[in-house]
């Protein structure tokens, strides 16, 4: 089974701490596939660590068949890996525009490629067309995030990596997020790995999850499979005596 | 190597090759100094120029100074670019005095010292209120106004020319002369060296290096930053001075450049290349070092200072520990020290008097950043004897409430108590008000041992003072015996006892977790805040954290612990607090909390449906 | 007194302009490059040495001076970059380009020799009188090239796709990864393009002062007060502090004497890092 994306037995550490403490997950192609658990269980460094951002200690990172592991960051986007990254993280000083052009950065000299990018960002996210001379500092959380995720398709990627995307944003935003994921995979093949804490909302999107703690993966399956096991629950909050129905 | 000298069997017996290397070095070490001491005596034997005598002396000077320099920047981590300069006022101060005041030289020299402490004193309580990252560069800053002030002193400096004739001092009515200066150079240099060896191994010595390794940490535990970093920065100047009133008085000149950065250079490299933080590093590096300047000064005179860069490059590259760090790392150089002298542990800690009531009370705390509102009227109360879990997705506020709570930031509105008393102003009062915290990323001194990071700990019940550390005065050893038996039974309670003399840099992350925790208590804490603690931990390690909290309860010990893995403080808290984005959400029972809707729905989200 | 204040605009463009490569290292790397004055140093040295004993043409003197400081700006990122990384202390960066600038200073003698030169001017004739004495062209040329170089280099950082990865550099070295931006390249980069505007104010400034092997750390320290008195990360900061401090010190040295002029800038300097650290012209560089 040809797996767009995996990972395999990861070990990374910060210093003494051991963050991923063997981590072993794969994303299908054009499959949405989410990740979850605690804070502090690694998820975020696991994208991190596929990103280039940071090296594992032990364990590999494979694209389609490649081994990735130890490549620098910009060497993993110029293979077609984009990050949106926690907390968005926007250059506050550039416009908008600006910005989505360095995300286009990797293809900076096919100037026609890069302006047809341009306008299909624009038809997705159109709160940002009306921005896009303003500095990004300015926009609200949910533009930040749009934004954000914009920047990453201006790389072309194939596959998505999407580290909390709902952090800050108000459940109408969360929604309107998860919908525009939906679409990036359905209409545009994109493959997904999207990281979360709020899992609930991110569930109806996924096709297959993971459950992560204490720098493992617990719990694997489709997303209607984990969504439904008790034990998500017992991961986040310890023993479920007193469970509050099957929806949470 | 505390407590070696008490015990003589090791020496004696060597049980491995690590102690008989440590044996051939310290006979080696003995060697060399017997040597230094009679070679005079061989003059004539041996027909040894004069040169020799004079520049073992000019190179001692250069130790001396490079000690000083590793006292303030090696042990504290106050980067100093201005030891040239205070250098150069001993060596000024002594020419003036005695050039210009016709001072008697040996009075002139012990006021140059005096002169440089003061300076130094002056420089770090000025330097010292910049923010950190500018203390280097502010000392680079007073080193060129020095500089500029020997340069364009006129008469009093002799400028650019600079001082000369300074007469040496004399003894018996006659100028001490070349072996004179020897004699005088090895001990005195041998001298301080022993007294800031005794100076490190004490309370302040240890002082010292926390505060290299975390500001806040060290605060934590009741070590006032400022004033330790004043009076480290203060000996290091008085040692410096000591060096320069020795320099001009051998050469009998002193020129502007003497005290310049250029002339700093070799400092650096000694102290980096000898190995920071140890006390003889610098002899080592420095040794190096002018053996190769003085070949250099006669095969390539030019190159000098161009290799030198090139050296301390290098150096800084392949081998950051420097010498002695390097030899401590290396299979032969790790070994681990015998157990030294202790009393034995006496009760371990004491049950505070008060067994009811809030032991942290905060009431309606209000917390702006910019127009943010991080905290909005948020309550907390944890009672005494409890084990209080705060608990909160990311962005809750859980950080900024307890920054609150031990001083490092203040509420814009709402009030703070602590078993009763208003809360701390400041981080480091927060341990005599019985209150201590141990942050997210262990700061676990890496160059000390075990025992010697659970020592730091109890840095206010020590009752070492400066004086009686630096020359081992009779209720030094007492004290050092009482606190080695506080500590190690600290480390009994954590379950590190067994590996007291193991480099703390050796322990895996949930050890370091637990000596964190011995650590804290060793400033006798009521409540203690943890600060993330499982972070980072494998399950067993959690357990065992787990398990040890509850130890702690069980002494009467109150505890805060911030967290995301829900599961370990739902298994060890008695009361529950939940935040969300700044405001109490919900605050019970860990069994109501684990049940409450709002709690999911605050970390999972809202499962509606998503539509497109 | 108009005289005085014209040699002080005519220091202060060139710390303006030590000011500015200051920053281009800074902006990238977070570090105050103790060095920057020897790529002065190399520059007025290299252009004395081609034009007056070699006596090649102004536009190859200028290709051979580039290209040389760039070479230099190389050599001295990873004289500076590689020993940060590996000894891993707070402070490195203090010593390695301390290191660097000694080095370089004692390097740069075995070609150039110790002794001062002076080549000629650049531009020839005298442009107008002020008190009296007449003002060289060249004097103009320097001031004007402060502005020039400073607005050259912001339009790079505006309307350049290259300068638009610098500034996403120098605020977030991680997320310049995730663009596709080889920020080790932009690193070196910033080393070359800095070396090259420092080497420029010396070819400039040679035919006016002395130059010799050991002007380096001079410059560096008048490069290094100018910086922090303006404002660490602004072009504007490096022209508002560089002039500054040449107007400052060229009227005290006047007034007072040449020696104390500099004891009064280190003072300032003090000052302005204890109260506002940030600069007078203080900019949020954010990271």
């Amino acid at each position: 089974m040809n797996a767009a994306l995996a990972v395999e037995d990861l070990h990374v550490s910060y210093g003494s701490a051991r963050v991923c403490q063997g981590v072993d997950l794969s994303v299908p192609e054009k499959e949405i596939v989410l990740v979850i658990g605690a804070n502090g269980a690694g998820k975020t460094t696991i994208l991190r660590t596929i990103a280039g951002l940071k090296r594992p200690s032990q364990g590999h990172v494979t694209l389609r068949g490649q081994d990735i592991t130890g490549w620098s960051g910009h060497q993993v986007v110029r293979a077609g890996v984009a990050l949106v990254p926690e907390g968005r993280l926007v250059f506050p000083d550039q416009t908008v525009e600006e910005n989505l052009r360095l995300g286009g950065y990797v293809h900076r000299s096919d100037r026609a490629g890069t302006r047809r990018q341009l306008d299909e960002v624009f038809e997705l996210f159109s709160a940002l067309r009306a921005r896009r001379r303003q500095p990004a500092g300015t926009l609200s959380g949910g533009e930040a995030q749009m934004l954000a995720v914009g920047r990453a398709l201006m790389a072309r990627p194939t596959i998505l990596l999407l580290d909390e995307p709902s952090l800050g944003l108000s459940p109408l935003m969360v929604q309107q997020i998860f919908a525009y994921v939906r679409r990036l995979n359905s209409e545009l093949g994109l493959t997904v790995l999207l990281v979360e804490q709020a899992a609930a909302a991110a569930m109806k999107i996924a096709h297959h999850a993971f459950v992560l703690d204490a720098g493992r993966v617990v719990l694997g399956g489709t997303a209607e499979e984990v969504a439904r096991n008790p034990k998500v629950q017992e991961v986040y909050f310890g023993a479920a005596e007193h469970l509050a129905g099957p929806s949470g | 190597m505390a407590g070696l000298t008490r015990r003589p069997d090791w020496f004696l017996h060597p049980a491995d090759s690590s102690l008989r290397a440590r044996r051939a070095l310290y006979v080696l070490g003995a060697i060399a100094v017997g040597a230094l001491a009679i070679l005079p005596l061989f003059q004539d034997l041996l027909q040894i120029n004069d040169f020799l005598f004079f520049f073992i002396t000019a190179s001692t000077i250069t130790i001396l100074l490079t000690s000083a320099l590793n006292l303030c920047m090696g042990y504290t981590g106050l980067l100093s670019i201005v030891h040239t300069g205070l250098f150069g006022v001993g060596a000024y101060a002594t020419g003036i005095l005695a050039t210009q005041a016709h001072v008697n030289t040996w009075l002139s020299m012990a006021l140059a010292v005096v002169a440089a402490a003061a300076a130094g004193s002056l420089i770090a309580a000025i330097s010292l209120r910049a923010r950190a990252l500018y203390f280097g560069m502010i000392t680079l800053t007073f080193d060129l106004i020095l500089v500029g002030v020997a340069t364009n002193g006129g008469r009093l400096t002799g400028a650019d020319t600079g001082l000369f004739g300074v007469p040496q001092p004399q003894l018996f009515g006659n100028d001490l002369g070349t072996r004179g200066f020897y004699y005088l150079t090895l001990t005195l240099t041998g001298l301080a060296l022993l007294l800031v060896r005794n100076l490190v191994r004490s309370r302040t010595g240890r002082g010292f290096l926390a505060l290299r390794e975390s500001h806040d940490t060290a605060a934590a535990l009741g070590i006032p930053p400022y004033t330790t970093q004043l009076l480290a920065f203060t000996i290091s100047a008085t040692i410096a001075g000591l060096a320069g009133a020795l320099f001009v008085t051998l050469n009998g000149f002193v020129t502007p450049s003497t005290a310049g950065l250029s002339a700093g250079l070799i400092l650096f490299i000694g102290v980096l290349l000898g190995g920071t933080a140890t006390v003889i590093g610098p002899v080592l590096g420095i040794g190096l070092v002018a053996t190769i300047q003085h070949y250099l000064e006669v095969a390539a005179p030019n190159f000098q200072q161009f290799i030198f860069g090139l050296v301390l490059l290098a150096a800084m590259m392949l081998v950051p520990a420097g010498i002695v760090g390097t030899w401590r790392r290396s299979r032969l150089g790790n070994i681990e020290d015998p157990e030294p002298e202790s009393e034995r542990p006496g009760l371990l800690v004491e049950t505070p008097a008060q067994a009811t009531g809030s032991a942290l009370l905060m009431n309606g705390i209000v917390k702006r950043f910019g127009g943010v509102v991080a905290l909005d009227r948020v309550d907390l109360d944890v009672r005494v004897g409890t084990i209080h879990g705060l608990i909160g997705p990311n962005g809750s506020g859980k950080s900024t409430l307890v920054a609150i709570a031990t001083g490092f930031l203040q509420a814009d509105e709402g009030r703070t108590s602590l078993f009763g008393e208003p809360g701390p102003r400041r981080p480091h009062q927060a341990p005599r008000q019985g209150m201590v915290r141990v942050f997210q990323s262990p700061h676990i001194f890496e160059r000390l041992t075990v025992l010697e990071n659970a020592m730091v700990g109890l840095h206010l019940e020590s009752r070492q003072g400066l004086l009686s550390s630096i020359f081992r005065l009779p209720g030094f050893g007492e004290d050092e015996r009482r606190m080695r038996g506080l500590a190690l039974g600290r480390l009994e309670q954590v379950g590190l006892r067994h590996l007291a003399m193991k480099s703390a840099s050796g322990l895996s992350h949930g050890q370091k977790r637990l000596l964190e925790v011995a650590r804290c208590l060793g400033t006798r804490p009521r409540l203690v805040i943890l600060d993330e603690p499982a972070t980072g931990l494998t399950r067993q390690e959690v357990e065992a954290l787990a398990g040890l909290l509850r130890r702690l309860k069980a002494l009467g010990i109150t505890i805060l612990v911030i967290e995301h893995n829900v599961p370990f403080v739902m298994s060890v808290a008695d009361r529950v607090t939940v935040l969300n984005q700044g405001r109490i959400l919900i605050e019970g029972e860990p069994s109501a909390v684990q049940a409450s809707t709002e709690v999911r729905e605050a970390y999972f989200g809202t499962p509606e449906r998503v539509g497109v | 007194m108009a005289s005085i204040v014209w040699s002080g605009l005519v220091d202060g463009a060139v710390f303006a302009l030590l000011a500015l490569g200051f920053n281009v290292i800074f902006s990238t790397t977070r570090i105050l490059n103790f060095a920057q004055g020897e790529f002065l140093a190399l520059g007025a040295l290299l252009s004395y040495s081609l034009t007056v004993d070699h006596h090649f043409p102004l536009p190859v003197v200028l290709l051979c001076v580039v290209l040389a400081l760039a070479a230099m700006g190389l050599v001295v990122e990873r004289l500076v970059v590689l020993p940060v990384r590996l000894s891993g202390s707070n402070y490195a960066w203090i010593i390695a380009t301390i290191a660097v600038a000694l080095t370089a200073e004692n390097a740069m003698v075995v070609p150039f020799g110790r002794d001062p030169v002076r080549p000629p001017n650049l531009v020839s004739g005298n442009a107008f009188s002020l008190s009296g004495a007449p003002e060289a062209w060249q004097t103009v040329l320097i001031i004007a090239a402060a502005f020039v170089v400073v607005g050259l280099y912001e339009s790079f950082l505006a309307f350049t796709m290259y300068g638009r990865a610098f500034r996403a550099t120098a605020h977030s070295l991680d997320v310049s990864e995730l663009m596709g931006i080889n920020t080790g390249l932009v690193v070196k980069a910033s080393f070359v393009i800095s070396a090259i505007i420092t080497g420029i104010a010396g070819v400039l400034v040679a035919p006016v002062t002395f130059a010799d092997s050991s002007m380096g750390l001079r410059y560096t320290i008048s490069g290094f007060v100018a910086v922090i008195v303006g404002g660490m990360g602004s072009s504007l900061g490096a022209l508002v502090g560089g002039f500054l401090l040449g107007l400052v010190t060229a009227v005290a040295a006047v007034r007072i004497s040449p020696g104390w002029a500099d004891v009064i800038a280190y003072t300032v300097l003090g000052l302005v890092l204890l109260l506002r650290p940030s600069g007078i012209v203080a900019r949020a560089v954010a990271h």
